[in-house]
């Protein structure tokens, strides 16, 4: 779990900077007197944290905005130029990077094939990626951070990696080691973690306190966000709604459970079960190529598949009640009528009327969506810095 | 205590939810079959009874062993010696290059006495992996590996 910090004078400080900051990216323009009143802080003390955050080259006065009667306000905007955040996309051996500015735009992108075998080569690998990355801002502007996103479970706290499956590697001390060789914070968080960050800094999430994240491809993760946070758990499992169990002799999950959700729906199973079908369909791209084409058999496993992730939205919305449920991933952008399924499903089973008009949306998913969420880990960082 | 049915003897040794396959190898012709409890074994057959789990643990248990071997799939470079289970490692490390090591597993090893060497132990235990994670690899490049982890096996122990 976060550990809270003592609610002193300085936290309250940090927590008001950390507030304005949020309001300004959120709805700038904004003037100082609008700040005042959203925050319900007093106008000397907005004033006093937009200095610091002008001097500190985060914040910037821009055109004049309508007068009231009065002088005419000064508005407050991000500054958006030369303020650089790393994000680094390591959930497999080929690993994406960019920089990124504090409005989530891509500035400069590599990528990389990773060939590691050990804690310390894999740390090598992704210390190489970041210098590459540096030494592309050619020293101009200011990193504020560095953000990874891994697959697997992930210590945020400690930046350590738990265990990452698909290298067979264990507490690897990512976070540490990085913050040994550069200048600059780092956080190391799970992959659809880091997707929920994302959102939740630049997407759907904007502005909503309490959210799930249901990420579904080869495989089915969720993350929770409560107060705009991210919720971790005591052992950092909090979101694993694909090892949802939802048949007691279903087939048999990776995990060593039965009829889990993953097991169920995710695309691993659906090629599992097409390949009874079809012998010839063995990868995963031979599979979307047959629905991308029209296969009625390949149409109808999606189909299927999203009846059993509407069951599994549905039990988290019975679980947790979010006021939203974010759907991504590889599997909605390929077969964009499960969300519809999805959407039904709720608003006709849902507990109680008020649960079934839960907000369900789709958000855009790609391949580099990875490395900019992992950046957005470090634009986070200087929103809730406290 | 070991029992004649295997999959009671599985449960005691590793509890009693979670799923649970077994796989059972003819040793005259080598051919390899899935069963479910209550299956009848002949007495040709050796078994194989796992569980998979997600973590990168790997547990093994010898009906003609005492105790449980615990393997990280992180710590597969390290050779430790470990009562000759320092080929099972460097199969391991192979299948883990090649991309066809599962996520872990605990497993229970059922042989007959009269076969049951080290060499008969990792070919048995390297089809289960392959069995696991759905791999179309064949019998003699599993044989290969066994051969090379034996070997290898064989001159780190001689220069330890």
């Amino acid at each position: 779990m976060v550990k809270e910090m003592p609610r002193n004078s300085k936290w309250m400080r940090s927590y008001n900077r950390a507030l304005v900051l949020r309001l300004i990216r959120m709805h700038q323009p904004i003037s100082r007197v609008e700040l005042a009143q959203q925050t319900k802080l007093t106008k000397p003390t907005v004033s006093n944290i937009v200095g610091e955050l002008i001097a500190d080259q985060l914040v910037m006065e821009r055109e004049l905005g309508v007068s009231n009667g009065g002088r005419k306000p000064i508005l407050l905007e991000l500054v958006a130029k030369e303020q650089y955040v790393i994000g680094i996309d390591a959930t497999s051996h080929r690993f994406i990077g960019v920089i990124a500015d504090l409005s989530g735009n891509t500035i400069h992108e590599v990528e990389t094939m990773g060939k590691f075998d050990t804690n310390e080569e894999l740390m090598e690998a992704v210390v190489q990626l970041c210098q590459e990355l540096i030494d592309a801002t050619e020293q101009v502007g200011t990193i504020h951070g560095i953000g990874i996103s891994v697959h697997g479970m992930v210590n945020p706290e400690t930046g350590v990696i738990l265990f990452a499956p698909r290298f067979h590697l264990h507490d690897v001390a990512l976070k540490e080691h990085l913050e040994q060789r550069f200048a600059y914070p780092v956080f190391i968080e799970n992959d659809v973690r880091a997707l929920a960050s994302f959102e939740l800094l630049f997407g759907e999430g904007v502005g909503v306190d309490q959210f799930f994240y249901l990420y579904a491809g080869e495989g089915i993760g969720g993350a929770y966000v409560l107060d705009g946070k991210l919720i971790d758990g005591e052992n950092h499992i909090t979101g694993e709604v694909g090892h949802m169990r939802l048949d007691l002799d279903g087939p048999i999950c990776s995990c060593g459970n039965r009829g889990c959700l993953e097991a169920l729906a995710g695309e691993k199973a659906l090629l599992r079960d097409f390949e009874a079908i079809d012998p010839q369909v063995k990868t995963l791209t031979d599979l979307r190529r047959r629905l991308t084409e029209g296969d009625s058999h390949a149409k109808a496993a999606y189909h299927r598949a999203g009846e059993y992730i509407g069951i599994g939205v549905l039990n988290t919305i019975h679980l947790i009640n979010p006021k939203r449920i974010l759907l991504g991933g590889p599997m909605f952008e390929l077969a964009p009528s499960i969300v519809d399924q999805i959407k039904e499903r709720v608003a006709h089973t849902a507990l109680t009327t008020a649960s079934r008009e839960t907000d369900v949306k789709m958000v855009p998913w790609s391949e580099k969506q990875g490395a900019l969420s992992a950046a957005a880990l470090a634009t986070n960082s200087i929103f809730q810095t406290i | 205590m070991e029992t004649e049915d295997l999959w009671v003897s599985y449960r005691e040794a590793f509890g009693r939810y979670g799923a649970i396959r077994g796989f059972y190898m003819n040793r005259l012709t080598g051919q390899m079959t899935e069963q479910q409890p209550g299956d009848e074994r002949s007495s040709d057959q050796d078994g194989v009874l796992v569980r998979p789990r997600q973590d990168g643990v790997f547990q093994f248990r010898m009906s003609s062993v005492q105790g449980v071997l615990t393997i990280r799939s992180s710590e597969l470079h390290l050779r430790k010696n470990e009562n000759g289970y320092i080929e099972l490692r460097v199969l391991m490390q192979q299948m883990r290059s090649a991309g066809c090591l599962t996520l872990g597993g605990e497993f229970y090893l059922f042989v007959a006495q009269e076969v049951d060497t080290l060499d008969y132990r990792l070919r048995l235990i390297a089809r289960v992996l392959i069995q696991l994670q759905r791999m179309p690899i064949g019998t003699e490049i599993i044989e290969q590996w066994c051969q090379q982890a034996t070997q290898e096996g064989y001159q780190l122990k001689k220069y330890a």
